[in-house]
This record gives structure tokens, sequence and C-alpha cells, in this order.
């Protein structure tokens, strides 16, 4: 299993649930700087924007997986 | 509280004929056993995508999240995060090697290479516990739904029309319908979520910094609702629960099946990139629809009995916050859609069901159905049948009952059973059906005892004053001893069918990549 495939598969997948727990950890060992307001104009958190960014995130990582998987 | 609203029992009507007509129309095309597990393979990526979102957004995703957020907050979006990071999960690891190896279900990428006359039965009661448990969930919602729709008696009228339904949908369109009413499902969801966070948005000038200070000005946690606090009290449990939602949507059978339904590969693997697009999407909408809720009715009264609850219950916040910005008319089609929904999830488990025991339990006994296609759609339909009567009289028994531990029972099975041994028999070449068969039992009997002696069960429904497991979901635990148990089962295998299942691996891998 040293093909390209499985290289991308190890990747991908190790780069989300890399990101996804260390926010998980984040949210629970550092839940003073995840409420934290991003900016003084704005009332929204660390935490709101994080969390709508590994939703984009994981929306664009299974486009330019199946992109790099096609050509695999 | 609808009930004198002349539009609920028009767009209800049009649902319920919606669903029959799209039933009648697929049982043209379902003529054999093939058409009616897996629409004979004819699904296009795209139909797919939106049949899966269609799956995936249940009324636990819809009412049962915004909901969540309405009372905790950012804990709401926990959930949804951890939904929507398992889509390329399943896209990476499981899609295109299921799609490669099966016909009709996970078993039968499994029985690839290991012995299918042990492998079935096991998958097939995983699958089945998994699959029973989601149904009583959803239809027990279904009754709560209806009940604030009409005012019907819940267990007289609402299962029992749920029930109907899904059943005629299942057994005479079989996977072409159920797709069908998935797609149009997700369209109607898709278009609500939009359109309800649209009108919040407008409610506050277009302004999402408004709507937000005036969700934490109202709410009695007050800006504790923009993190997460469920968190930070018990991380061990969040870690878990995390593991559970990232992990758990690459187990669930019903989940698994669509990828049956496209052509090849490449094609499941697209199915999941729509899917995960229309998903993320919908989540994204949670936030203005979420906090929204908090903002325009958490402190209005015409929303609230006497005691402060809020009317039809809490996973009502979504209906009252439709009636709030769109009025009576928006109400009732909030209501129609998430019947639909109940319709088309329901319709989705069950014929998942179906196709576990007619496929992987009859064929074992009956193989001769299996190759015949009038004999083999006969049986199919007749299971459907019999299953979908044993789901409803389950979901009358249980109508009383506090149910929601069931959708996170079904998450850690999925977990820890399914997604070890799928893992493991897709990628790792010593694994053999002794592995299997100690992992998927481990996994299942864990899964269930740590979680009926967890908070969910031994406190919320036994009444018990501590739980004898304070994890909960308890998959920080069972997934790893499920992949422990599915290694030394396997490494302490010297049996020469072990050693051959071992060998068929290299052929096994170049097919799940072909």
């Amino acid at each position: 299993m040293d093909d390209r495939r499985w290289r991308l598969r190890v990747i991908y997948s190790g780069i989300l649930l890399a990101v996804y727990f260390a926010f998980f950890l984040m949210c629970a060992y550092l839940p003073e700087r995840m409420a934290a307001h991003v900016s003084s104009n704005s009332p929204t958190s660390v935490a709101m924007w994080l969390g709508a960014a590994i939703i984009a995130g994981s929306i664009a990582m299974t486009g330019l997986y199946t992109v790099s998987a096609d050509r695999s | 509280m609808l009930s004198s609203n002349p539009a609920t029992t028009g767009l209800f009507l049009l649902i319920v004929a919606g669903a029959i007509g799209i039933t009648v129309a697929a049982a043209r095309s379902t003529k054999s056993t093939s058409d009616f597990l897996a629409a004979g393979g004819r699904i296009t990526p795209f139909q797919n995508g939106l049949a899966l979102a269609g799956d995936f957004m249940s009324a636990g995703a819809f009412l049962g999240l915004s909901a969540l957020i309405f009372s905790s907050g950012f804990d709401g979006f926990i959930y949804a995060i951890g939904y929507i990071a398992s889509w390329p999960i399943v896209m990476f690891l499981v899609a295109d090697p299921l799609r490669n190896l099966g016909r009709y279900t996970m078993a039968d990428a499994l029985s690839y290479r290991f012995d299918e006359r042990k492998i079935r039965p096991l998958i097939a009661v995983i699958s089945l516990v998994l699959v029973v448990c989601y149904l009583i969930a959803q239809m027990v919602g279904a009754g709560q739904v209806i009940q604030l729709m009409f005012g019907l008696s819940y267990a007289a009228a609402a299962v029992v029309l749920v029930g109907a339904l899904m059943i005629f949908c299942v057994m005479i369109g079989g996977m072409i319908a159920t797709t069908w009413v998935q797609m149009v499902k997700a369209v109607l969801l898709l278009f609500t979520g939009v359109l309800i966070a649209f009108l919040t948005w407008r409610a506050f000038g277009y302004d999402f910094s408004a709507l937000v200070e005036k969700a934490i000005s109202v709410h009695p946690k007050r800006s504790a609702i923009l993190a997460s606090q469920m968190l930070p009290k018990d991380p061990l449990s969040g870690i878990s629960l995390g593991l559970a939602l990232v992990f758990g949507t690459a187990g669930l059978p019903h989940i698994l099946i669509r990828f049956f339904t496209v052509k090849d590969g490449k094609d499941a693997r697209l199915s999941a990139v729509w899917a995960t697009g229309f998903i993320g999407f919908f989540f994204l909408l949670l936030f203005p629809i979420g906090y929204g809720a908090i903002a325009l009715i958490f402190n209005d009264p015409a929303y609230h009995q006497a005691n402060g609850a809020l009317l039809g219950g809490a996973n009502t916040v979504s209906i009252h916050l439709s009636h709030a910005v769109g009025g009576d008319f928006l109400m009732a089609f909030v209501c129609a859609v998430a019947f639909a929904t109940i319709i088309a999830v329901v319709a989705g488990l069950t014929l998942t069901g179906a196709s576990t025991i007619a496929h992987d339990l009859l064929r074992t006994t009956d193989p001769v159905s299996e190759g015949n296609s009038t004999r083999g759609l006969f049986t199919t339909r007749a299971v459907t049948l019999i299953l979908g009567t044993i789901a409803t009289l389950l979901a009358l028994a249980f109508q009383d009952q506090n149910v929601a531990y069931l959708l996170g029972l079904s998450f850690s099975i999925a977990a820890s059973a399914n997604f070890p041994i799928l893992m493991l028999a897709l990628y790792w070449p010593r694994l053999t059906t002794i592995g299997v068969i100690a992992g998927g039992c481990t996994g299942l009997v864990l899964s269930v005892t740590m979680t009926v002696l967890g908070p969910a069960v031994w406190v919320k429904v036994f009444g018990f004053g501590a739980p004898v497991v304070s994890l909960d979901p308890p998959t920080l635990v069972t997934m790893p001893v499920t992949f422990l148990a599915c290694y030394f089962g396997s490494v302490l295998d010297s049996s020469r069918s072990g050693t051959q299942e071992r060998a068929r691996f290299a052929e096994q891998y170049s097919r799940s990549i072909a």
C-alpha cells in the first residue's frame, strides 16, 4: 500500500483529524480564549469563526481530494 | 396549535401525495433485486449526493440541533462540526473502496476475502441494531411533529401514519423511490433553511452582529453562548463525543448502502463531495437560525407555556422561529418539510434493514432467491413489510420514553463496531475472519453495555442518582478496545483459512482502488 492514492488518504485524513481534534481540545482546555471576541467591533467569538472555518474547510478538502484522486 | 390552519392540512396532503406519486412512478422502474436494493446503480453522483444529504439531514439535525443551540448556544455547533467533519473521512477512506468491493451492503465488501457465512450474520446483527435504534428515535420524533401540526392523538394516528407511508414507499418503490423522496426532501430542507436564515437576517437589518448581540442580551447564559460549555466541564466525554461524531458516519449502514446506487467508485467519491457541500451549507445556516431563535423567541411569551416551557416541546424551536419571521404559512411549510424529512429518513432506514435481512441473512439460508430476481424481489418486499410493521409497533411502545439516547447509541455502535472492522478490512492485510468477529462482538456489546450504564440511560431513563460509567458517549473506550480485539483476534489466528484470507488482501486492495 505505497501507492499515491493511499498517501492521499493518509495526508488528507490526517490534516482533517488533526485540525478537528485540536479544535475540540482548545474548546475543552482553553475556554476563555475560544470565547474571546475576534474584534472589539464584533460580538462573534473565536470558537464561532473556527467552527465555521472547519465546516467550510471540510467542504473544500473533499473537492481538493477528489481532484487529486482523479489524477492518481 | 396549527390544527386550525388550512395551509397546514393542504401542505401536509401535498407532501403525502408527492411521496405516493414518486413511489408509483418509481415502481415502474423496479423490476429486479438490484433495482430494489441499489436502484440498479443508475443514480448519478449529484442525485446521490442530494439523497445522502437527505439521509443525513434528519429531523434530529434540523429540529434537534437548532433546539440545542437555543438552550445551550455554541454546544449545538459542536455536534454540527462533528457531523460535517465526518463526511470527508467517509470520502477519503470508505466511499470508493466500498463501492468497488460490494453490491448492496457493507457485508459484501467484507465477504470479498473473509468467510461470508460467519461475517454476514454478524454485520447484519450490528446493522439491524443500528437501524432499529435510529428508526425508533425518528418515528417517536415524528409523533411530536404531527401532534404539533394537527393536535392528533399521537399513538393512534401519527406513528401509524408515518409507518404506513414508510412501508408503502419502500415496499412498492424500493431504492429508486427512496432516493427520489430523499432528493426532494433535501431540496425542500435546504430551501427552508435558506429562507428562515434570510428572513431572520433581514429582521436584524442584515446585520449578523446585531443578531448575536440581541441573542447574548436575552439568553440567561449571556456571552457564554458564544463558546462551548460542555467541553470544559467534561473534556474526556467531549473528546469521546468528537470520536463518535467524526467516525460514526463511516459506520452507519443507511449511509453506506447509498454508495451502491452509483455505477462505480469514482461516482461514489463524487457523491460524497456533493453530500459534504449540501450538508456543510445547511449546517452553516444553523448559525443565523440558532442565534436568531434565541434573539427572537427566547423571551416572547407567545411561544411559551405558563410554566416557561416552549410550546410543543424543546424540538420545535425552528418551527416557532419560522412563525416569528414568516407567519402562519411559513410555519405550516416548515412543519410539512419536517414531516417530509421524517418520512424520507425512515424510508431509507427501513430499506437498509430490509436489504440487510434479505441480502445478508436470508442469502445464507436461501441462496436460490438471490439468483432469482422475481423471488428475491418478493422476499425483500415481504421483509420490508414485516420490518416496517415491527418498527411501527416498537415506536408505539416507546412513545412515552425518553429516546434521545438511541441516536447517540447508534453513532457509538457505528464508530465502535462497524468503523474499526471496515477500516481494518480495507487497509490492514493481517485481519482475518476471527479478528472481525472478535472486534464486531466486542464493539457492539461494549457500546450497548457502557451506554446503558452511562448517564444517558442509567440516570435519565432508569432514574438512578449517578451513572456507573461517567463517559458519555463511551466511544473513547469502546473504539480503541474494538481495534485491539480485531488485532489480537487476527494475530493469534494461526488457522489455514486465516493465512488464505491474508494472502487475498493484495487482490482485494487492487480491486478496491480500481
